[in-house]
């Protein structure tokens, strides 16, 4: 298996810089060269080590497409291939005569340094690249197709990175690069976990709650069995009251992530807590350099502005964004309104040496319809996009930096990344009504008050995690040893109270807690070529102590004589006097074994088959004194078969797996909880089929995942979780016609996602989801328009069902007995959005 | 090619198989629910033995019922709150209230379908409530006449259910009596297996209603109608000793209510 790592070019800049070069100046005065508009990082190939330059030769035409690429200086080994696939996806601004866009000839020297990072972790450090200025080259000359021809020209500078990521860890181990499907309309980052085969997005909770994510028959809640990284900075919430694990991605500009990888399984040993079903590490990257400005307004008084900046000098990896955006949203009580900023920059401390600081800030605030009662929408007591409660919503924040650097020493790579994160976040869900309130003893008379969730949560993380990787022959051919660690400590407090209906008035507190977690993990990753070319065996071993010290200070309730109405944290109990406080530490190690074996490929196909063991910690409300196995254990195990390759000039990937998986203690939603809580254990079994066709003009993916979970006692099925699931995602691109000599080039996108019948409470299944969603775009010159629909077939749907109890006192006895509920579906929604490019800004 | 055609399209096929497949366990059904009085009566007189001697014949009596629910598990000592609901898993309800004559065997419907979940029944909850929230509605209408050896006690009367009944809280427990609690008749013990297609069947034993009564002669004390029946009591909890019986008496567990389930 080759190890794959990107190498781009930042001729990006280069080129910027050659209209104003002494060699752009002895162009003819009224010529102008042309100028990237966006450009694609070359791949590095796998299992080089080789520091070389290839040069591509590229023909423009008036649009700025790339008409032909050629090799004018090979040097082999997969690096000409690599250049040659890259330099077709560039776009450039026409180079221009007297005003008027003519065809060129440019070279573009791709460098190829060895990935500083090799096999980084995926969610560390990550990309890092070595940049390096590269000697001016003597320009050469042509004209193309009898068109008075721009003399071609070299860059007098050129900025190189060698990027890496991890080797593949098994069948299920996808490196999704967003590409063209960038264009499918989508709403927030997590949706690019579309790309994904197998994952449904629901959510409950309004546009500022972190979506709920299924993936191969897990309900991971919102991200409690998924890993999430940022640029290898963690996302999940460790401690978090509404789930430990809780993973808001919100904070992530869509049009910043570059590539994200998926591993469906805990198969790579840097895969740490949270990865149970998984993991999802983004990669950020800004292709489009120069400044953009967008504005974006659609149904429901939604409005979005968005600024994004690369500097044309800079790597793609330096960038900034910002958004603000407001809605109204559909139907009642979904307003929101929130803003977001990212910023990067990635820099050079030596000639082998990168860093790349980080750092991201986001807020919103938001309203939430929560769920109805199926029956309530049937008779007209409620309409489909109502609500019973408009207290219900959120608000959220989160800024976070992360500084990581990473060198290279002969064959060794060492990495380092330190990451400090606030989060805040307060949430109010109502799942039952009036059903929880009952008349205690201790309480006043009163009737029921309402079920009102008013959890209210801090979080502070500090960390760092880093890596060394280094390669030795042996049986003749390198094998490489990557060792690694991460360390991170979570400071939580959090509260949770029940609210009177309606006036947000706390009458009882039902968690008042502060907790520190600590997790220090290790690992060692191997990769071996036991001396036959085609087999390759990866993975090791990763060891994780995981620590608790909790304070509940609310640990005494109301139970004895004597205690203090109505007062829900008494210092009291039946010895008598008490502090309200208990507090509880624990802490435990757990080693997790994790093994692929990979064969091929043979044409293309490559089969593989991986065993892995991963954990993923309680909430601190679990925790007592000396918890011996404050975890859950998964254990997973699949076999598949990948294949890559080409069809006629375009890419072509696809993959077939079986896998299962056992959790131990698994997580299912509990409605009075108004999130997951412990259950017993849970097994899997499935098959999931993707395939992705990428060309110059069309990008095109498909995927389906169909598995069976069910409890290990009963043999029951798990409920919620979906055991069907389709997506397919389109992008198709090219010249419409031309304006002023300038051509305008549209795209159109599509994705389209079926989920089938999900398995509910009490025998029962839910309805089917089939959605559409469009886009289509022109862009001519520097200006862009856009209109994308969003369930464009305007299907009411049930984004989110449910069967429990609940009495909204919709009816005139309490109901008492499991019911249908749901959250909508969005309806069909329309977004236009114009967008003007500065690529010059920063030139 | 064609065999790893084949051999996909197979796997695909398989997958989609075991993928939707199985269930979660039980079923979601409507049912129909009556009411009806004791088999020990024709619609017409109804007369029984008390435990402590009485002779009683009924000539009215007319219980308001309703909303009704069925409970898949015994509810542990301690583990009820003061008012409100059970814990366990409510399995079945009809959520309508109907008049039942409790001299009559006759079926009287809700009206309403009931709701429920296949499941193992083990208790059972009848509430009274008011009609509409209004605290004076009468509840429980009775008429007839107690005798035992050369006393002869003929009394007519209504009950409401309302906060004269509450026993006076202390002021450290002051949620302990909550009207709630008074309006439910909780626990009554049942056991059978909810089904598709069965009728839930409330049957109201109006005997049990005067198990607790031993002396009838204390109603004498409320005044008497102008047909001569003695009045039950206004007062609540500080209405005469018969009254107070015959109220704990239709709030009875046990004997009072029988809940049954009639399979298709």
């Amino acid at each position: 298996m080759r190890r794959r790592a990107r190498a781009c070019t930042f001729s990006v800049a280069a080129l910027a810089v050659l209209a104003t070069s002494p060699i752009a100046l002895a162009q003819p005065a009224h010529v102008t060269a042309p100028d990237p508009i966006s450009h694609v990082d070359a791949m590095y190939p796998a299992g080089e080590e080789l520091d070389t330059t290839v040069i591509v030769t590229v023909v423009i035409d008036k649009t700025g497409k790339v008409l032909e690429a050629t090799i004018t200086e090979p040097v082999g080994h997969g690096f000409d291939e690599a250049a040659l696939e890259a330099a077709k996806q560039w776009v450039f601004r026409p180079a221009l005569r007297d005003g008027v866009a003519v065809r060129a000839r440019v070279h573009i020297p791709f460098h190829f340094s060895p990935p500083a990072v090799a096999g980084a972790p995926p969610h560390a450090h990550g990309d890092v690249h070595v940049a390096e200025k590269r000697p001016k080259k003597k320009p050469a000359t042509g004209a193309e197709g009898g068109t008075p021809g721009i003399e071609d020209a070299a860059p007098d500078e050129v900025t190189v990175s060698g990027v890496s990521r991890p080797a593949s860890h098994g069948a299920s181990d996808i490196d999704i690069q967003i590409g063209q499907l960038r264009a499918v309309p989508r709403k927030n980052a997590q949706e690019l976990l579309k790309l994904a085969p197998g994952v449904f997005l629901s959510n409950e909770g309004g546009e500022g709650h972190a979506e709920q994510v299924f993936l191969r028959g897990f309900d991971a809640r919102e991200g409690q069995d998924i890993e999430f990284s940022l640029n290898g900075m963690p996302i999940n919430d460790v401690g978090n009251p509404h789930g430990s694990g809780y993973a808001d991605t919100h904070f992530i500009l869509p049009e910043l992530v570059e590539s994200l990888r998926v591993t469906e399984g805990p198969y790579d040993p840097r895969q740490g807590n949270f990865a149970v079903a998984g993991s999802a590490a983004y990669t950020l990257g800004l292709a489009e350099r120069g400044l953009t400005a967008q504005y974006g307004f659609g149904s429901f008084g939604t409005h979005r502005a968005l600024l994004l900046w690369g500097p044309p000098k800079e790597s793609t990896h330096t960038f900034g964004g910002a958004e603000i955006y407001k809605t109204d949203g559909f139907g009642q009580n979904r307003r929101a309104q929130r803003g977001t900023a990212m910023a990067q920059y990635e820099g050079k401390l030596g000639p082998k040496t990168t860093f790349r600081l980080l750092g991201t800030a986001y807020a919103t605030h938001y309203g939430s319809a929560g769920v109805l009662r199926a029956d309530d929408e049937q008779v007209g007591r409620a309409g489909f996009y109502d609500t019973y409660d408009a207290t219900q919503g959120g608000d959220a924040s989160r800024a976070s930096i992360a500084f990581d650097v990473a060198s290279r020493t002969g064959q060794t790579t060492l990495a380092q990344q330190v990451f400090v994160t606030h989060r805040t976040m307060r949430l109010r869900e109502n799942f039952t009504g009036f059903l929880l309130d009952t008349q205690g003893a201790f309480q006043s008379p009163h009737d029921p008050r309402g079920d009102l969730i008013d959890l209210d949560t801090t979080m502070n993380t500090i960390g760092a995690r880093g890596s060394a990787r280094t390669k030795a022959d042996l049986f003749g051919v390198p094998q490489e040893l990557e060792l690694g660690y991460l360390a991170r400590v979570d400071d939580v407090t959090g509260t949770q109270q029940r609210d009177r209906f309606g006036t947000l008035v706390p009458y009882t507190k039902e968690l008042d807690s502060s907790a520190v977690m600590t997790n220090v993990g290790m690992f060692a990753d191997a990769s071996v070529k036991p001396g036959i070319d085609w087999i390759t065996v990866r993975g090791g071993v990763r060891g994780d102590l995981f620590t608790y010290d909790v304070n509940n200070h609310c640990a005494a309730p109301p139970d004895a004589r004597g205690a203090v109405v109505d007062q829900p944290c008494q210092s009291l109990d039946r010895s008598g006097y008490r502090e309200p406080n208990t507090r509880s530490s624990t802490s435990s190690v757990l080693a997790q074994p994790r093994a692929t074996v990979l064969l091929g490929p043979f044409s293309g196909l490559t089969l593989a088959a991986s065993y892995g063991m991963g954990a993923r910690t309680v909430d601190p409300v679990y925790v007592t004194q000396d918890t011996k196995t404050p975890f859950a254990r998964v254990d997973a195990a699949e076999g598949g078969i990948v294949y890559a390759g080409t069809f006629r000039d375009m890419r072509l990937g696809a993959r077939s797996v079986f896998f299962g998986t056992h959790v131990d203690k698994d997580l299912v939603f509990s409605e009075t909880s108004g999130r997951n809580v412990l259950a017993g254990g849970t097994s899997r079994t499935g098959w999931m089929g993707e395939g992705r066709l990428t060309g110059s003009w069309i990008d095109q993916a498909i995927n389906v995942t169909a598995v069976k979970a069910k409890y290990d006692d009963t043999g029951l099925l798990l409920p919620y979780v979906p055991d069907l699931v389709l997506r397919s995602e389109t992008a198709v691109s090219g010249d419409l016609f031309s304006i002023a000599g300038r051509d305008v080039r549209g795209t159109l996108s599509a994705g389209l996602g079926y989920v089938g019948r999900r398995a509910l409470p009490y025998g029962q299944r839910s309805d089917t989801i089939f959605t559409v969603d469009v886009g289509a775009s022109a862009r001519w010159t520097r200006y862009q328009i856009g209109l994308s629909s969003q369930n464009l077939l305007d299907r009411r749907y049930r984004l989110g069902e449910f069967n429990y109890v609940s009495d909204f006192h919709s009816q005139p006895y309490p109901t008492l007995v499991a019911a249908r509920h749901f959250t909508a579906g969005a309806p069909r929604t329309f977004m236009l959005t114009l967008t003007i490019f500065f690529p010059e800004v920063g030139g | 090619m064609k065999r790893l055609t084949i051999g996909v399209v197979l796997a695909i096929g398989l997958a989609l198989g075991i993928g939707c497949s199985g269930s979660t366990g039980s079923q979601v059904f409507a049912f129909h629910a009556v009411a009806r009085g004791t088999d020990g009566a024709s619609g017409g007189a109804y007369t029984f033995t008390t435990p402590s001697g009485w002779s009683v014949t009924l000539t009215r009596a007319r219980l308001r019922v309703g909303p009704v629910y069925v409970n898949h598990a015994v509810p542990i000592s301690q583990s009820r709150s003061t008012g409100g609901y059970s814990s366990g898993r409510y399995i079945a309800q009809v959520l309508a209230q109907v008049t039942v004559d409790a001299l009559s065997p006759s079926p009287v419907p809700f009206g309403v379908d009931g709701e429920g979940v296949a499941e193992v029944a083990q208790t059972g909850e009848v509430w009274l409530l008011p009609d509409g929230g209004d605290d004076a509605t009468p509840i429980l209408e009775v008429a007839g006449t107690a005798t035992r050896a050369e006393t002869t006690v003929p009394f007519a009367g209504a009950l409401p259910i309302d906060s004269s009944w509450l026993t006076p809280a202390s002021p450290a427990t002051p949620g302990e009596s909550p009207l709630l609690a008074l309006r439910q008749v909780t626990d009554i013990p049942v056991l059978f297996s909810t089904q598709p297609g069965g009728t839930l069947v409330v049957r109201v034993e109006p005997a049990r209603w005067f198990d607790a009564v031993s002396d009838f002669s204390t109603l004498a004390g409320n005044g008497a109608a102008a047909d001569g029946s003695f009045h039950l009591g206004a007062d609540g909890l500080a209405s005469d000793a018969a009254t107070v019986a015959i109220f704990r008496g239709f709030h009875a567990h046990e004997g009072a209510y029988a809940l049954q389930w009639q399979a298709p």
